[in-house]
């Protein structure tokens, strides 16, 4: 030891290792804050940012004094070293064989479609045929595909119910024809008769005329169940317009005498030439 | 002797079943190592592998070339597996992988010798990467695991090439903090050498 390093005085003044590091470790915080945020995004940018020299002189000075940095310095070069191991891992034996035994099938179907024909003219069909069902397969696997499909039924169900008149012109014809109680009209509403039905009529007309007569037998229960519902809804208004008018003191508007409706004038009566 | 890239992706082109199974056998490993990084099952990525190999069978017309085969591979892979996921409603939580059953995968290929420490650091490790966010952990297994350039991470991702490098630096601390916290005391040489 150097002779003026004797002095006892000087001794004292000495800072241990622990202490200089409590010291550096003061100034720092209440200066630039702690490095180690730069020194590990120094570190975690190797080997893809390789550092200059004086940057690694710097950041090994600050490894060989902070522990944290330095354990995790350390344990980022294992963890590379084992990381690059984990590139492959054996599926087990099985494997191969289930994955030829799935494509395999493929591979045949895909060669030659079964209703294609021998023929090489059916080429782009079995193309098409490959290119659609590698289509539907992504389609399938869609993410989204349970709420695309929501989507549209909604977008659907609204163009439908939002027009009723869909409905009204495809029930139109039908629904005439129950409620005016003529079969043919029904039946046309229903199917049009097609060449087979009119020789299974010529041949048959017992069974024409059976089955016209449920018909008939339908319709007329369909429009006396129309009626009664229709005179059913009718004596329900009128018990509750009358409930009402009774409850508030209503009075109903005068209405028009149908005694008292006035005919058209005529045109005289001319005299016959 | 093993068949050169392009003359076994030529020869599955073709047809040749042989080629195909050949092409199989190369890159089971990778594949299952990708689903498995994905699912953190060995079941989900067993079917999930299989599935990938089946898509790549019918898609076989369309494989990039010799070349650029690999990182390819690698990126179809690892959309697959995200689909897969998406399916599974899964992505947000990674099952926990016990250190038992990420020991039992046989890692590295293939190294029967390999040594009771060197099959439980990788236990270890596979137990942080499920640890990480997702977004840390494809990070992790596209560039160091399966070794892409950060310029394919960042076309394979759809981020750009900065973005990629600084998720890529954050997402090796994050591990390495992780595979800390996780090892037993007697695995933390740092610790030793620093109080030496």
């Amino acid at each position: 030891m150097k002779p003026h390093l004797q002095q006892p005085s000087i001794r004292r003044a000495m800072l241990t290792p622990a202490e200089r590091q409590a010291m550096a470790s003061a100034v720092l915080a209440q200066t630039s804050g702690s490095p180690c945020q730069r020194a590990l995004t120094l570190l975690g940018g190797q080997p893809d940012e390789p550092l200059d020299d004086q940057t690694t002189a710097l950041v090994e000075g600050h490894i060989e004094h902070c522990d944290e940095c330095r354990a995790v310095e350390r344990t980022l070069t294992e963890t590379r070293a084992v990381l690059a191991t984990l590139a492959e891992i054996a599926p087990g034996d099985e494997f191969i064989r289930d994955v030829v035994a799935a494509t395999s099938g493929r591979r045949h179907s895909a060669r030659r479609p079964v209703w294609a024909g021998p023929s090489s003219r059916w080429a782009w069909a079995g193309a098409f045929r490959g290119r659609a069902a590698v289509a539907w397969e992504r389609v399938l696997a869609r993410p989204r595909l349970s709420l695309e499909l929501a989507y549209l039924a909604t977008v659907l169900l609204v163009i439908v119910i939002g027009n009723p008149g869909l409905i009204a012109d495809a029930l139109g014809a039908r629904t005439s024809g129950l409620v005016a109680g003529d079969a043919a009209t029904a039946m046309a509403g229903v199917r049009q008769p097609g060449v087979m039905s009119q020789r299974m009529r010529a041949a048959m007309p017992s069974f024409v005329e059976r089955a016209m007569r449920e018909v008939e037998g339908k319709q007329a229960s369909a429009a006396k169940g129309w009626s009664w519902l229709v005179e059913r809804t009718s004596q329900l208004l009128t018990a509750s317009w009358d409930w009402l008018r009774g409850l508030f003191g209503w009075i109903d508007p005068p209405r028009a005498n149908p005694s008292a409706k006035t005919e058209p004038p005529r045109a005289p009566v001319r005299a016959s030439q | 002797m093993q068949l050169e890239l392009a003359d076994l992706l030529a020869r599955c082109h073709a047809g040749d079943e042989l080629a195909w199974e050949a092409l199989v056998r190369r890159f089971q490993g990778r594949i299952y190592s990708i689903a498995y990084s994905y699912t953190g099952n060995p079941d989900d990525a067993r079917d999930l592998a299989q599935d990938i190999f089946v898509r790549l069978y019918a898609s076989r017309h369309q494989w990039a070339a010799a070349e650029g085969f690999v990182p390819w591979l690698v990126a179809i892979s690892r959309n697959l597996s995200v689909d897969f996921l998406r399916r599974r409603r899964a992505r947000t939580a990674a099952t926990e992988v016990g250190l038992d059953a990420a020991a039992e995968l046989t890692g590295g290929g293939l190294d029967p010798e390999a040594g009771v420490t060197a099959k439980r650091r990788r236990a270890l490790v596979w137990q942080a990467l499920r640890r990480l966010t997702h977004i840390s952990r494809e990070t992790i297994i596209l560039r160091d695991i399966q070794g892409l350039s950060l310029d394919e991470v960042a076309t394979t991702l759809r981020i750009p090439i900065g973005t990629a490098k600084s998720r890529t630096s954050r997402a090796r601390i994050e591990l390495a903090q992780q595979v800390f916290a996780l090892s037993p005391q007697v695995d933390r040489p740092a610790q030793e050498s620093g109080d030496a």
